[in-house]
């Protein structure tokens, strides 16, 4: 025990010298204790100590704790404000009575649509357009060229068992090489076939039915009529 | 559906933040694992200022609070009511950190390699401060920060609830299940070994 720590003891102050540093002491004994350290320097000078010390803790916690706690990111928990004509119904069908509503009238949507098509799909219209190729628009101008060749004889519409067998439109396999040479250029070639898409302006003809009659069916209705363009190229 | 959600999720945390700790625990050892989040909400904060104090680290006191807050989640079941659960929750925090100063110890040699590193992390430099300055000040916290860290631990930890909880005398002394005068005997030779440390150290810096 040093000498300084044998007068604070007999002083009997010993036990209010830590609650005084962290100021734990009430506030009447503060006082009082105040008033004793101004007269005792022992007691003085071990509360300077004891702060110093406790300073030094503290000013480490200071500048080594607290900035640890201070957040380095935040995380937004709030939704986030939807802003928009689109967020505000999609809001709306979250709620489940619109939900219900919106998926009955999608699925009677659906079932009629499909009722329609399914009653539509007897009629021979559609169901020759269906088999029709997917380029129709860009074939039938070839057609309007062809109607062109008889134009002072205005032929009338031939029957298909009165037509003259020079007229009939040759099979695949009898077809000449030309015509099956133009027919893969007329393929390949874009110009060819943007030509036709801007001939697609003109006026429509109705094409005479006995024209397919006797050409074999084939997926792409443009190869018939190229076929007989071809024909004619040869004449 | 999600409103709803969010609104429940909103009262039980309003309804947590009504309810003791003991309550909490209850609810936790029910298997309800948010009636815990709410305790590690409350003592985290305090749970990591004690393990700072005891360790000097930030990256160990951060592990050593999950810990102490797993261990404490695994052994719930067990929790005595005849305690609080912040003297239970430091009890299980203090042992952690004695367990990673053994674990320090035992490999004190590379530990004492990095030390540097840590402590230019800790501190931020502002231009307002001159460089001596700086390294002055960071030379003294680096000894307070050696100071503590040689303490006992029956007196740093009480150290480090003083300075850094900023718990009373009665709280350390609830939580360690001290009597009132052996804490404030404990602080006191602390603060005493402290000073002698640091004047100790000082001397052999200069």
């Amino acid at each position: 025990m040093t000498h300084n720590e044998a007068k604070i003891q007999e002083c009997g102050h010993t036990g209010q010298i830590l609650d005084f540093v962290y100021d734990e002491l009430p506030v009447g004994v503060k006082g009082a204790f105040e008033h004793h350290l101004a007269a005792c320097e022992a007691c003085s000078g071990e509360v300077s100590s004891l702060v110093s010390t406790s300073v030094a803790v503290k000013e480490w916690r200071a500048e080594a704790f607290e900035p640890l706690l201070k957040p380095r990111f935040s995380i937004q928990t709030g939704r986030r404000p939807k802003i928009g004509v689109f967020s505000t119904i999609l809001d709306m069908f979250r709620q489940p009575v619109y939900a219900v509503a919106a998926a009955t009238l999608l699925l009677g949507s659906a079932i009629g649509l499909y009722f329609l098509l399914g009653s539509s799909s007897s009629q021979p219209q559609v169901a020759r357009s269906v088999d029709m190729p997917a380029v129709p628009a860009a074939v039938t101008p070839t057609v309007s060229v062809i109607e062109q060749e008889p134009a002072e004889e205005a032929k009338p519409m031939i029957a298909k068992d009165e037509r003259p067998a020079e007229n009939v439109a040759p099979t695949r396999a009898e077809r000449p090489e030309g015509a099956r040479q133009a027919r893969l250029v007329r393929k390949s070639s874009d110009s060819a076939h943007d030509r036709a898409v801007a001939t697609n302006a003109l006026p429509q003809k109705a094409v005479p039915e006995d024209l397919f009659g006797e050409v074999p069916e084939t997926r792409d209705r443009s190869l018939r009529l190229t076929d007989l363009f071809a024909e004619g190229d040869e004449d | 559906m999600a409103d709803f959600e969010a609104k429940l999720a909103v009262a039980t945390s309003l309804m947590f933040k009504e309810l003791a700790d003991e309550q909490l625990v209850e609810l936790a050892v029910r298997d309800d694992p948010e009636a815990f989040g709410e305790i590690v909400r409350r003592w985290e904060r305090k749970i990591f200022a004690l393990c700072f104090g005891m360790l000097g680290r930030e990256d160990e006191a951060r592990d050593a609070a999950q810990e102490a807050f797993i261990s404490a989640y695994r052994n719930i079941s067990r929790f005595r009511g005849d305690a609080k659960v912040s003297s239970w929750l430091h009890r299980i925090a203090v042992n952690q950190c004695l367990t990673v100063k053994r674990r320090q110890k035992s490999r004190s040699e590379e530990y004492l390699g990095d030390e540097d590193e840590a402590e230019s992390r800790v501190f931020v430099a502002s231009p307002a401060v001159s460089p001596k300055n700086i390294a002055e000040k960071g030379e003294r916290l680096k000894l307070v920060r050696q100071a503590v860290g040689a303490l006992p631990s029956e007196l740093r930890e009480v150290i480090v609830m003083k300075e850094f909880e900023e718990m009373t005398f009665q709280e350390i002394a609830d939580t360690l299940e001290l009597p009132l005068s052996t804490v404030k005997s404990r602080l006191y030779t602390a603060l005493k070994q402290l000073k002698l440390r640091l004047e100790r150290i000082s001397v052999e810096v200069v």
